[in-house]
C-alpha cells in the first residue's frame, strides 16, 4: 500500500514536471512566434501587394481627351494597376474586414471614409462581396508635375453579394459610373475622390444575343485519347492519334465530339500559348474530318468564390478570343456537371457564377451557342435563359429517359442535347454485378430506339476503354476506376466492342 | 513537430472550420422567379431623391396597390435595405416608429457625395430600388487643396506650370461642376484674377512660361475660403555661347603668379542672366598638346577660376564649355622666358655643382621652388627646387666615376650644360 502510494505520488511529479516544462515550452513557443510575425521586410517594398494579388477584371482606357501635362504610356500603366489594386483591396476588405492595403491604395481621407463604413458594417455582422468586372477608363487630367490624375470609369461593372449571418441576403450586377482623382505618393498612385455619379441601369435581361443554331442532328461522341484520359493536352499530346481517333470517329457515322480544358492544366488567368496550340491542332484536325466541337471550358474548377471570377473571366477571354472563329468550334460548355459543386460550394454561388460566365463566354462570341453540362436533367433548367440549348447527363436507367425528355420538352423550348450518356461494361473481378459488352450493345440498341422517336441531339460517353482512370475522378478506388474505364465503345486492346456496331449501324 | 508548426497546425484547423462553417449555405430553388406574384410586394416610397450631403435621409416602404401610405410590413417578412454609395456598400435596418416602419440611413452615409441606389429587399429578394443623389453640402467651409508644379520652370515657350485645385466641403465630398473657383496669380508685380468652373471634382488652370525670368505666386480660392500662396519660379533656359578673357599679372613663364579666367555673363536666348551654380569648365591646351583644366560656377551669370602660370615659356589655348549645352570662343596667352640665361659653377673641393643665383626678369631671385633638374646623357640625375635663386647638386654620394663628364642643367625652359673634371 506504502509502495503504491509512493509509486503514484512518483508518478504525479513526473507527470507534473513532463506537463510543466510542456507548458514551458508552449509559452516559449508562443513568445518565439510573437517576435517573429509581423510585417516582413519585404513587405514595405510595393511589389510585394503587387504580387500577392490576382486580379484581372478587363479595362479599357482613352488618354485623347487627357488634359494638361504629359500621360506616357508607362504612367498609365501604373495608375490602371494601382487603381486596380485600389479596386481589390477595397473588395478585400468588404469581404473580410482585412483592412491590409488600404493605407496604400487610399490617401487618409479616403480611406477614413471607406474604414468607417467596414467598421459599420463589421458592427452589423455584415460582409459585402463583391468584385468588378470591367472598367472602363477616361483620362481627363494629368497635372504637369504628374503627380495628380483625374479620370472617369465609365459603366464600371460589378457584381456584389451581400452577407449576413452565413446566408446571401442579396446579389447585384451593376452598372456604375465613378469619377476619380488619384494622387502619387510615395510611390503609389492613391485613391483622394471616387465618386459614383450617373449610375447606369442594372443589369437584368443579359440575352438579347441572335441565338446560335445547332446543326439539324447532332450525334457526337465525348472524346479522350486512350492513352491520356482526362488529359488530352498534356505531355502525351500527338496529333497522329487524334487525327486516327477521329477517322474512327467518322466511322462511326458521328458528327461532333465534346473536348475538355482543363483550368489549371491551361494556366489558369494566363492561359499558355503552347495549350492553345494544342487545341487549335485538334480543332484544325476536327476541321479536317468534318466534325464539330463542343468546348468544355473549366474543367475540374471548384473555386467559384467572387474574388476569383477576374481570373476565370480572362482565362476565358483567352480561349474563347483565340477559337471563336475556328470552324470547327460549334459551342462553349461553360462547365462540366457544374451541379455537383453545389452541396460543396453552395448553389447560389455556383449559379451566379455560371451566369456570369455563360454570359460573358455569348458577349465574346455571339456566334457560338453557349451550354451548360448539367449532370441530371432536373437541374438543366436552371440558367435556361443564359444558354443557346440545355445540355444534361444521362446515367440512369433508360427507362426513365423517355419521361425526363417529356418533362424538359413541357419546361423548355430551347433544344435538348443528352450530352453524355453510356453504359459501363465492367463485368469482372471489381464487379460482379456490372454490365458485360452485350448488354452495354442492348444499352444502346434501346437508347437509339427512343432516340429514333424523340430525334433530340446526343453525345455518347466514350470513345475508348482506357487502362486506368485518374484518381481525382474516381477517388481511387478499385472498382470505381473498373466502372470509369470501360464505357467505351473500343477497348483496351483497340478492339471493336459490341456496342461500336450499333452505333455505327443507327439508323 | 516544433511548437512553432503546432500554433500554425491549430491555426489552419480553425480556418478550416471557420470555411466550413461559412461555406455552409441553405438550400434555396432559384428558379422560381422572385417570387413577386405570391408574395406581398413592398415598393419603396417615392419622395425626395436629392438632398445635401450632412442631411437626415429617411426612407419608407409601402406595400405595392396601397398608393403611398407608408407600411411597417407583416412581422414574418424582413426588410433590408441595401445602400450603395460612392465608397462602397451597406445595408440598413429598418427602424419602426408608432405609425410606419422606415430607413435612416447612417450619418457617414448622408456625407458622402454622389449617385446612392438603394435597394429594398425583402424576404433576401430585391423588390424595388431607386437612385438618390447627395449633393455637396457648398455653403459649409470649403477647403480648398491645391496642386502647383512644377517648383520650377524654364523662360521661353514650352514650359509652364499648373495649378491644380480640389476644393471639398465641410464632409471632404467634390464640389459641384461648374461652381466657379477664383484662381489669383501675380507675376511681376501684375496681379490677375480667373473665373475656372469645377469639372469633376477639379479645377486648373495652366501659367504658361514666359521670356523673362520672374516668380509666379498663385491661390485658389472659393466661397472666400483660400489657401496659402503657392510659387514656381520661372528659371532662366539654357544658356548661350559667350566669350572668356584672361587676366594676368605680366606674361612671364614663372611658374608663380596665377592666371584669372573669366566668362562673359552668360545669358539664355532671352537674355537672361543663368541661374547661379551654373558650372562652367575651362580647358587649357599647351603647345604640346596637353590639356589641364579648372573650373568654376557663375555667380551673376559670370564664372571665374585660376590656373599658375607655366614654369616655362609657352603658348596656351583656352576655351569653357558647359558640358553639352554652350561653350565659349578660343583665347591664346603667351608666356614668355624670364631670364636668358643660367649660371652654373663646379666646385671640386665640396663636389658640388651649384646653380645659380638664377636672376628673374627685373633682377629678382626666381620664386622659391622653381625647379631645377640634373641630367648626365639625358638621364635624370637629381631634381631639386632653388632656394633664394639657388640650387646646390652634391656628385659625391651618386657614385659617378672620377673622369671628364658633362652634365646638362634644365630650368624655365633653358638648358645649360658644364664640363667637370673630377
Amino acid at each position: 500500500m506504502r509502495i503504491s502510494r509512493k509509486i503514484t505520488s512518483r508518478i504525479l511529479i513526473i507527470a507534473g514536471f513532463v506537463l510543466l516544462n510542456a507548458l514551458l515550452l508552449l509559452g516559449i513557443g508562443e513568445i518565439y512566434s510573437f517576435l517573429n510575425s509581423g510585417a516582413s521586410k519585404s513587405s514595405i517594398f510595393h511589389g510585394d501587394l503587387e504580387g500577392a494579388i490576382d486580379y484581372h477584371p478587363e479595362i479599357s482606357w482613352d488618354s485623347l481627351q487627357a488634359k494638361g501635362g504629359t500621360l506616357s504610356l508607362n504612367t498609365i500603366d501604373d495608375i490602371i494597376n494601382d487603381y486596380k489594386i485600389a479596386w481589390f483591396v477595397r473588395n478585400n476588405a468588404l469581404f473580410t474586414g482585412d483592412q491590409n492595403g488600404l493605407d496604400d491604395m487610399y490617401t487618409e481621407n479616403a480611406r477614413e471614409k471607406l474604414k468607417e463604413l467596414i467598421r459599420y458594417n463589421s458592427e452589423m455582422g455584415i460582409s459585402i462581396e463583391s468584385t468588378t468586372l470591367s472598367h472602363n477608363l477616361q483620362f481627363d487630367l494629368i497635372s504637369a508635375d504628374g503627380k495628380l490624375v483625374a479620370f472617369t470609369d465609365l459603366g464600371m461593372r460589378s457584381y456584389s453579394r451581400l452577407w449576413k449571418d452565413g446566408n446571401i441576403q442579396a446579389e447585384t450586377n451593376e452598372l456604375a459610373s465613378y469619377k476619380l482623382v488619384m494622387l502619387l505618393e510615395d510611390g503609389f498612385w492613391r485613391i483622394r475622390h471616387m465618386e459614383r455619379f450617373q449610375s447606369g441601369k442594372p443589369i437584368t435581361s443579359i440575352y438579347n444575343y441572335p441565338k446560335a443554331k445547332l446543326p439539324e442532328q447532332l450525334n457526337g461522341i465525348n472524346y479522350y485519347p486512350q492513352q491520356t484520359p482526362w488529359n488530352t493536352f498534356g505531355k502525351g499530346f500527338d496529333p497522329t492519334i487524334i487525327q486516327e481517333d477521329f477517322r474512327k470517329i467518322k466511322e462511326l457515322r458521328l458528327n461532333a465530339i465534346r473536348v475538355f480544358v482543363n483550368y489549371e492544366d491551361f494556366g489558369s488567368a494566363n492561359v499558355l500559348t503552347e495549350k492553345l496550340d494544342k487545341l487549335q491542332q485538334l480543332l484544325d484536325i476536327a476541321t479536317a474530318n468534318e466534325l464539330h466541337v463542343i468546348v468544355t471550358l473549366f474543367d475540374f474548377y471548384g473555386d467559384y468564390s467572387v474574388r476569383d471570377w477576374t481570373s476565370t473571366l480572362k482565362h476565358a477571354n483567352q480561349l474563347v478570343c483565340r477559337f471563336k472563329d475556328h470552324p470547327a468550334v460549334l459551342s462553349w460548355d461553360v462547365k462540366n456537371e457544374p451541379d455537383l459543386d453545389f452541396s460543396s460550394r453552395g448553389k447560389k454561388e455556383v449559379v451566379a457564377w455560371l451566369e456570369h460566365m455563360s454570359h460573358y463566354i455569348k458577349v465574346l462570341d455571339p456566334g457560338s451557342s453557349v451550354t451548360i453540362g448539367w449532370s441530371n436533367p432536373e437541374d438543366a433548367l436552371l440558367l435556361e435563359d443564359e444558354v443557346d440549348y440545355l445540355s444534361f447527363h444521362f446515367y440512369r436507367d433508360l427507362d426513365g429517359l423517355q419521361e425526363a425528355i417529356d418533362t424538359l420538352k413541357s419546361r423548355t423550348t430551347k433544344p435538348l442535347v443528352l450530352q453524355e450518356l453510356g453504359l459501363s461494361s465492367d463485368f469482372g473481378l471489381w464487379n460482379i454485378f456490372g454490365h458485360n459488352q452485350s448488354e452495354q450493345a442492348e444499352y444502346y440498341d434501346q437508347f437509339l430506339s427512343i432516340n429514333q422517336y424523340d430525334g433530340i441531339h446526343f453525345l455518347t460517353w466514350t470513345l475508348y476503354d482506357f487502362h486506368s482512370s485518374p484518381k481525382t475522378i474516381t477517388g481511387g478506388s478499385p472498382w470505381k476506376n473498373s466502372k470509369q474505364s470501360n464505357f467505351g465503345l473500343i477497348d483496351v486492346n483497340g478492339d471493336e466492342k459490341e456496342a461500336f456496331d450499333v452505333i455505327r449501324d443507327r439508323d | 513537430m516544433s511548437i512553432g508548426t503546432y500554433t500554425a497546425a491549430s491555426i489552419v484547423i480553425s480556418t478550416c472550420m471557420a470555411l466550413a462553417i461559412l461555406s455552409f449555405a441553405p438550400e434555396e430553388d432559384l428558379k422560381v422567379p422572385s417570387g413577386f406574384s405570391d408574395e406581398r410586394r413592398y415598393e419603396l416610397l417615392p419622395g425626395k431623391v436629392e438632398f445635401l450631403a450632412g442631411d437626415s435621409i429617411r426612407i419608407g416602404f409601402h406595400e405595392t396597390g396601397i398608393e403611398s401610405i407608408p407600411s411597417k410590413g407583416k412581422n414574418t417578412d424582413t426588410f433590408l435595405l441595401w445602400v450603395k454609395s460612392s465608397y462602397g456598400s451597406v445595408p440598413v435596418e429598418p427602424q419602426t416608429d408608432s405609425n410606419n416602419s422606415y430607413f435612416q440611413l447612417p450619418s457617414f452615409l448622408c456625407e458622402t457625395a454622389g449617385e446612392t441606389e438603394v435597394l429594398l429587399v425583402v424576404n433576401n429578394k430585391i423588390t424595388d430600388r431607386k437612385m438618390i443623389r447627395i449633393l455637396p453640402k457648398e455653403d459649409s467651409a470649403i477647403t480648398m487643396e491645391s496642386y502647383f508644379g512644377p517648383p520650377s520652370i524654364q523662360a521661353g515657350t514650352a514650359d509652364f506650370a499648373m495649378l491644380v485645385t480640389l476644393p471639398t466641403d465641410m464632409y471632404d465630398n467634390m464640389v459641384s461642376d461648374s461652381t466657379m473657383v477664383n484662381i489669383g496669380s501675380t507675376f511681376r508685380r501684375e496681379t490677375s484674377i480667373f473665373n475656372i468652373p469645377m469639372k469633376n471634382g477639379y479645377a486648373w488652370k495652366v501659367f504658361p512660361s514666359t521670356t523673362t525670368t520672374g516668380t509666379y505666386f498663385v491661390n485658389a480660392s472659393l466661397y472666400g475660403f483660400g489657401a496659402r500662396e503657392m510659387e514656381s519660379e520661372v528659371h532662366p533656359s539654357k544658356p548661350v555661347d559667350f566669350t572668356i578673357s584672361a587676366k594676368r599679372e605680366h606674361d612671364y613663364a614663372d611658374g608663380n603668379r596665377l592666371v584669372r579666367l573669366s566668362t562673359s555673363v552668360l545669358r539664355d536666348n532671352y537674355g537672361n542672366v543663368i541661374s547661379d551654380g551654373t558650372l562652367v569648365t575651362f580647358e587649357i591646351e599647351s603647345e604640346q598638346g596637353n590639356i589641364s583644366k579648372t573650373s568654376g560656377t557663375t555667380i551673376n551669370g559670370v564664372s571665374t577660376a585660376q590656373i599658375l602660370h607655366p614654369d616655362h615659356p609657352d603658348t596656351w589655348s583656352v576655351r569653357a564649355r558647359i558640358s553639352g549645352i554652350a561653350e565659349s570662343d578660343s583665347l591664346k596667352l603667351v608666356f614668355t622666358k624670364i631670364t636668358e640665361s643660367i649660371p652654373i659653377n663646379y666646385y671640386k673641393l665640396e663636389d658640388n655643382i651649384v646653380v645659380g643665383p638664377i636672376i628673374s626678369y627685373m633682377g629678382q631671385w626666381v620664386s622659391d621652388g622653381t625647379e631645377i633638374s640634373l641630367f648626365l646623357n639625358d638621364n635624370l640625375i637629381l631634381r631639386k627646387g632653388s632656394k633664394e635663386g639657388i640650387v646646390n647638386f652634391s656628385l659625391s654620394k651618386l657614385g659617378l666615376p672620377s673622369e671628364k663628364l658633362t652634365f646638362e642643367v634644365r630650368a624655365l625652359g633653358i638648358t645649360e650644360t658644364i664640363e667637370v673634371e673630377r
